[in-house]
């Protein structure tokens, strides 16, 4: 379906507008489930804690690790935590 | 063969906080204390560097479609600041502007490139380097360097004008037709019509989801499960 045919259907003019609640109609659509999926792979650096999640994401699905609870470079879903751990990022980066 | 280590998450803002379990055995056989046991047991930065060691999957907007898959450019390998702008950088001197008909106002789509990934549009392009109007508040004297090859689309259709397919299931299209009613609704102030378009637009999503899987529903808790 063209967006042509959207406005048609819910007789609507206005382009802008209706493009605009197309978006938040597909992210809202996403966030129910899931159409469109990517994955990304990050390098894991030594006493660096935080890595910037990409800015595309509307909403994540799984993390995995290598070798989380494995020797055979399988990569594997981590556990979320509910509490912070005790020891804090020496340079919080 | 490599050594099996424990990790878990957290977030912190847009970020994602990896921690591992760091375990010291206290079984040294010349202490008169000797026994199995572990001395220290907690949670820390990652102990050690892993190339390609973390791996997170999820979910985008489409916004856009990428017509040709084979369109695309790996030569891109360090970013900066330009007047508060992304500007991606070539050790080369590649010109996208002629080269691949990139200029102000086309859009490009990146992928393997971090935080980075996805649509972008493009102030200027030249030899060596595309510099972008998103957004960035990095150095703009020490460049960044992409982690991986990063994948340039350049032969994309965006969401911007009435020509735009939707790419979306044929079911859930109609979903989004309800929608934007509800929306439209909202606008004008008629709430009934709005809770109606917006409740079948919520049935049409549990719908579609129930289509793909048969049978029970159990509830149990996954690899996710909350420690």
């Amino acid at each position: 379906m063209k967006v042509q045919e959207l406005m048609e259907r819910v007789g609507a003019e206005e382009t802008g507008r209706v493009i605009a609640y197309i978006k938040d109609g597909l992210e809202e659509i996403n966030m129910l489930t899931e159409t469109h999926t990517r994955l990304e792979r990050f390098d894991i650096t030594e006493d660096q804690r935080f890595y910037t999640l990409p800015n595309e994401m509307v909403k994540m699905i799984d993390i995995r690790v290598k070798n989380h609870l494995n020797s055979k470079d399988e990569y594997r879903s981590i556990p979320r935590m509910i509490h912070k751990p005790v020891v804090k990022d020496a340079d919080n980066t | 063969m490599a050594t099996s280590k424990q990790y878990a998450w957290y977030l912190e803002g847009n970020q994602v906080a990896i921690v591992e379990k760091d375990v010291s055995f206290d079984n040294d056989i010349t202490s008169k204390d000797y026994g199995p046991g572990a001395s220290r047991q907690r949670w820390e930065s990652p102990q050690s560097s892993v190339e390609d060691g973390l791996k997170v999957k999820y979910v985008y907007s489409p916004t856009y479609r990428i017509d040709e898959s084979e369109d695309k450019d790996t030569q891109l390998d360090t970013f900066i600041s330009f007047d508060g702008l992304l500007k991606l950088q070539d050790a080369g001197s590649y010109d996208y502007a002629s080269e691949k008909g990139i200029g102000e106002g086309s859009y490009v789509v990146l992928e393997k490139a971090g935080r980075f990934n996805g649509l972008h549009k493009v102030k200027e392009a030249g030899v060596g380097f595309i510099t972008l109007y998103t957004k960035y508040n990095g150095s703009g004297t020490v460049a960044g360097i992409f982690e991986e090859v990063p994948e340039l689309f350049y032969n994309i259709s965006v969401l911007q004008d009435e020509s735009f397919e939707l790419d979306l299931p044929l079911y859930l299209q109609k979903a989004l037709v309800y929608y934007v009613k509800a929306k439209l609704a909202e606008d004008a102030g008629e709430l009934k019509l709005r809770e109606y378009a917006m409740r079948e637009f919520k049935k049409m999503i549990e719908k579609h989801e129930n289509s793909r899987i048969s049978g029970l529903r159990i509830t149990s808790s996954g690899s996710h499960a909350i420690r």
